[in-house]
């Protein structure tokens, strides 16, 4: 379970995160949502230990990030948002690599590799190297390098943006599947449908505030629209892009963490 | 913490490894330097020592008012003099002749009659390249020298006078460098330059490749994001870059005592062969300053967004390198204690070591010590920089 706590993240005279909290349970899809600049990928990297928070705090499965960033990581599974693979290293070798970081070695290690590479259906390219690897391709070594050590939780940021249709289907049936499994999954989107099929609850992010938090359904009877999209339209403050005015308010995060938590 | 250096490691001497051409690179242009430096003074030599030997020939207008004697001194020399007709110091001017020889008439009569014999040497500097005009210049000095030298004793003995009156000081000399001197003479020149240029450029790639390389492959974050230490990561990489920077140093070490030991029968002149003592001390002392390198490469090139920022950022440390080597080079110290300053301490050794023709454990010592106190600073430093947050958002 992830527990974002009233992270705080400035730079300079820019607000790129200001007070958000939610929590993903485990057993659930947790998306966020938020235009460009919205302060999602600040987040996840405060959530990941990569950024100290100026305030608040996350738990990951007990342990504070502030004070134990190691065992929060070796709690998470991070799908980065970049597509970066190594070109001279295999699938295979990728895997391994992540894998021997969270203590993994030897035939227990190599069990796991031939599962994931078996789950991700990539046993045509496993064994190859990742140089002038497709898209999709990459995205599978990177998804790969994230489940390689069987996490609790797991971190998917942008996991379809980019992927042809059969990709996107592959990469959604996995994010179910890991959800099933119990695992608590966060992670980014741009598309609205996808958050709307696939995720449990969503915490949509403006201007480094927590604008709302709820399930899909939820949030569109809040705002009485009949499409995610349309009702993230309407909290990003329309089309001028301004803040819906009551949530604006520095109470927001907090009234919407507990709406979530219903 | 070992277990996640040793896979950072690995990984980055696998991919280092696969990486062909960078690879080709990083062995051949040290290879290609070594060689080029351990034959350049042997073939420079050899050079010389040709053109001396030559069989000489120099246009003369009025050639026939030349002494014989004179003609027959230049012979022993390997110069013959050849008619000319026409405007022989336009031909020198143009290249067309090296130099040339102007006797006017009566050179023979004034020489006979003790009076100053006048001739005119014409001679173009440049003509012929390096070994040309230059080159026939000083032969046809000597030459004339010796004639002198050869006249002027016949005319004192011809008046009863001992000819050695013309020689007040006779300076003999005797050479007491041990063959193991000899043979590292040219080296302590060459030596420090090329572990200079080795160990600059031997790591430089990978340096690169593991820190600003990870940002540009995108490849970062997800190391970032695992439990492996601060201190982890930067030791695997480090490693790698270490093990990569001293794998061309010792191959072109290597390469540079093979052909210099090859090259003495090409050079046709005497010249020691370089004893093996020379490559022993290169490496020891080149060992920690790769290791020094490799650190300050880190640093160069940790902060960088692109392979091209850290190639500029890294570029400076090359001549940070090659100062000192170049220093050591022309200004061989003889005291002991220059040798533990950081960057000159080692080619302090090493200058120390090859004019004294044998290990000096005193020099390396004091060079491995300079060294590793050096390292321990940066790394210090690099421990500062590597800062996670700092990475992700360095420009």
């Amino acid at each position: 379970m992830i527990e974002v706590r009233d992270l705080v993240k400035h730079y300079g005279d820019v607000k790129a995160v200001d007070g958000v909290s939610f929590v993903c349970p485990d057993g659930q899809v947790t998306g966020l949502l938020g235009p460009n600049g919205a302060g999602k990928t600040t987040t996840l990297r405060m959530v990941c230990g990569l950024i100290r928070p100026m305030r608040g705090t996350v738990i990951v499965d007990g342990h504070d990030v502030k004070k134990d960033p190691q065992s929060v990581r070796r709690s998470l599974g991070v799908q980065t948002d970049s597509s970066g693979v190594y070109p001279r290293l295999t699938p295979r070798e990728h895997f391994r690599y992540y894998g021997g970081f969270y203590g993994l070695s030897g035939n227990k290690l190599e069990r796991r590799i031939d599962e994931v590479i078996e789950i991700l259906g990539m046993g045509e390219f496993a064994d190859r190297r990742a140089e002038g690897f497709s898209r999709g391709q990459r995205q599978k070594v990177i998804l790969g390098r994230a489940l390689v050590h069987n996490p609790n939780n797991i971190i998917m940021d942008e996991p379809t943006s980019g992927l042809d249709v059969m990709a996107v289907r592959e990469t959604r049936s996995m994010i179910r599947t890991l959800r099933d499994k119990g695992h608590c999954v966060l992670f980014t989107t741009h598309y609205m449908d996808e958050a709307a099929k696939l995720c449990d609850r969503i915490a949509i992010i403006i201007r480094g505030r927590i604008a709302a938090f709820g399930s899909p359904k939820q949030l569109m009877e809040e705002t009485g629209r009949d499409s995610l999209e349309d009702a993230f339209v309407q909290l990003a403050g329309g089309e001028e892009g301004l803040l819906v005015s009551g949530h604006s308010e520095g109470n927001n995060n907090d009234r919407l963490s507990a709406a979530g938590r219903r | 913490m070992w277990r996640d250096v040793a896979n950072i490691w690995r990984k980055e001497m696998v991919t280092t490894v696969r990486d062909r051409k960078g690879m080709t690179q990083a062995i051949l242009v040290p290879l290609i330097i070594a060689v080029f430096y351990a034959s350049f003074t042997p073939l420079l030599n050899k050079a010389m020592f040709e053109r001396s030997q030559k069989p000489l020939v120099i246009p003369a207008v009025g050639v026939e008012y030349a002494d014989p004697k004179l003609l027959d001194t230049m012979h022993e020399f390997g110069i013959t003099l050849e008619g000319y007709e026409g405007d022989l110091e336009r031909a020198v001017e143009r290249g067309d002749e090296e130099s040339g020889l102007v006797f006017e008439p009566g050179f023979s009569e004034d020489l006979a009659e003790e009076r100053p014999a006048q001739a005119r040497l014409i001679t173009n500097s440049t003509a012929g390249g390096v070994f040309g005009g230059a080159f026939s210049d000083s032969r046809l000095q000597l030459a004339v020298s010796v004639f002198n030298q050869k006249v002027a004793a016949a005319r004192v003995a011809a008046r009863g006078v001992d000819p050695s009156a013309l020689m007040p000081v006779i300076l003999e000399t005797e050479d007491v460098a041990t063959p193991e001197q000899e043979g590292a003479l040219w080296a302590s020149f060459y030596l420090p330059i090329l572990v200079a240029v080795v160990v600059a450029q031997g790591g430089l790639f990978v340096a690169i490749d593991v820190t600003a390389g990870e940002k540009e492959r995108g490849t970062l974050d997800a190391l970032l994001v695992t439990p492996a230490s601060d201190w982890a990561i930067l030791l695997g990489k480090m490693g790698a870059v270490f093990v990569t920077g001293i794998i061309p140093l010792f191959l072109s070490l290597t390469a540079f005592w093979v052909v210099s030991n090859v090259m003495p029968s090409v050079a046709a002149v005497e010249q020691g062969a370089l004893p093996v003592f020379v490559l022993w001390g290169s490496l020891l002392i080149g060992i920690p300053m790769a290791l020094v390198m490799s650190v300050a490469q880190m640093i160069a090139s940790v902060r960088a967004r692109t392979f091209r920022d850290a190639q500029s950022a890294a570029s400076p440390l090359v001549f940070a390198m090659m100062i000192p080597g170049f220093i050591a080079a022309f200004a061989p110290p003889k005291a002991l204690w220059p040798c533990l300053i950081p960057l000159y301490g080692p080619f302090a050794a090493l200058s120390r070591m090859t004019q004294a023709g044998h290990l000096q454990w005193d020099s390396i010592g004091l060079a491995t010590l300079g060294s590793l106190g050096a390292a321990v600073v940066l790394m210090a430093v690099a421990t500062s920089l590597f800062d996670r947050e700092r990475l992700l958002y360095a420009s």
